[in-house]
């Protein structure tokens, strides 16, 4: 699954990732738009916090179901199948939506390689980056949450996503943890 | 040693309530009453958190950043923004990610706290 957030969304991402206990079958990928300079401690902050580990992505890493991927700034990013295995690749270019990494970009790879096993949540942030992408795991088959109004510090880039008619649920922070258990659920996972 | 933070609201009764509660907490803390002083006096502070009220009669938080961007400072420093206005300034977001938290007034002492204890912390 694929978490997007900008502006406002570290408090977020406090309240959702360490709700996950264990997650045997999904990784979860973070994108939280910030700079080179922040980024490790960030990351470091929210695997202290959290049950599962939050490891930094880079490129050609290859995924391990149980994990968080967040992705490092200044990069965009894909997920790509070699051999059976699932890898990041990183790379530069110009900014997408004012940005990079793009969460339009991430999540358009995202729901090409998992197509209906895609989720992808986006939160708070300025601009519309995201809802390109949430439009594209949606298509792809794929579940789709943004934030809601009320507890959204700026909710610009759900209301675009939600504006293109491709969103599942519109729901609090403590809702969505709820909810994306509920869908890894019914589709059997963990 | 103590973190720097700067504070910059053209309410000057919101720079001293900032200032008390921040310093009693031992942090070393700076005020700006508007986005000139600010850019100004800031190069001298060398901050590690910045704390921007949105919504100044000389110049918008906004502006300011682009402006501390501009000048090469800006990439050192995590930024909270302080803002009446829910709704973003669109031109701006290639400053997002730059800015680590946005609190919304009104709010607490404690928001301003819980927030720059976050970002101390990183």
């Amino acid at each position: 699954m694929t978490i997007g957030t900008s502006t406002g969304g570290l408090n977020i991402l406090h309240e959702i990732i360490p709700r996950f206990h264990k997650l045997d079958s999904y990784v979860i990928f973070i994108i939280q738009h910030t700079t080179q300079e922040v980024e490790d401690p960030l990351i470091e902050q929210l695997d202290e916090k959290c049950h599962i580990r939050v490891k930094k992505a880079g490129h050609g890493m290859h995924i391990e179901p149980g994990n968080a991927y967040f992705l490092p700034a200044d990069y965009h990013a894909g997920v790509e199948e070699q051999d059976g295995r699932v890898s990041i690749r990183l790379y530069e270019g110009t900014k997408v939506n004012f940005v990079r990494p793009s969460i339009d970009v991430f999540m358009e790879s995202v729901a090409k390689l998992f197509r209906e096993n895609a989720i992808g949540v986006l939160l708070t942030g300025m601009g519309r980056d995201g809802a390109q992408g949430m439009k594209a795991i949606k298509e792809a088959g794929g579940a789709t949450i943004a934030q809601n109004e009320e507890t959204a510090p700026i909710f610009r880039m759900p209301s675009s996503a939600i504006m293109l008619g491709c969103v599942d649920k519109v729901l609090p922070p403590q809702e969505i943890f709820t909810e994306i258990m509920d869908i890894i659920n019914k589709r059997g996972g963990t | 040693m103590s973190k720097k933070v700067m504070i910059v609201d053209d309410d000057k009764s919101i720079v001293e309530l900032v200032q008390i509660v921040l310093k009693r907490k031992g942090y070393e803390v700076y005020g700006a009453f508007g986005g000139e002083e600010c850019i100004k006096s800031i190069g001298g502070i060398n901050p590690d958190i910045l704390i921007m009220d949105v919504m100044m009669p000389d110049m918008n938080g906004w502006e300011v950043l682009k402006k501390l961007k501009e000048d090469g400072i800006l990439e050192h420093i995590k930024v909270i923004m302080l803002t009446v206005v829910k709704e973003p300034f669109e031109e701006y977001s290639d400053l997002s990610p730059y800015v680590l938290d946005y609190i919304t007034k009104p709010c607490s002492n404690e928001d301003i706290l819980e927030g720059v204890k976050r970002l101390s912390e990183l």
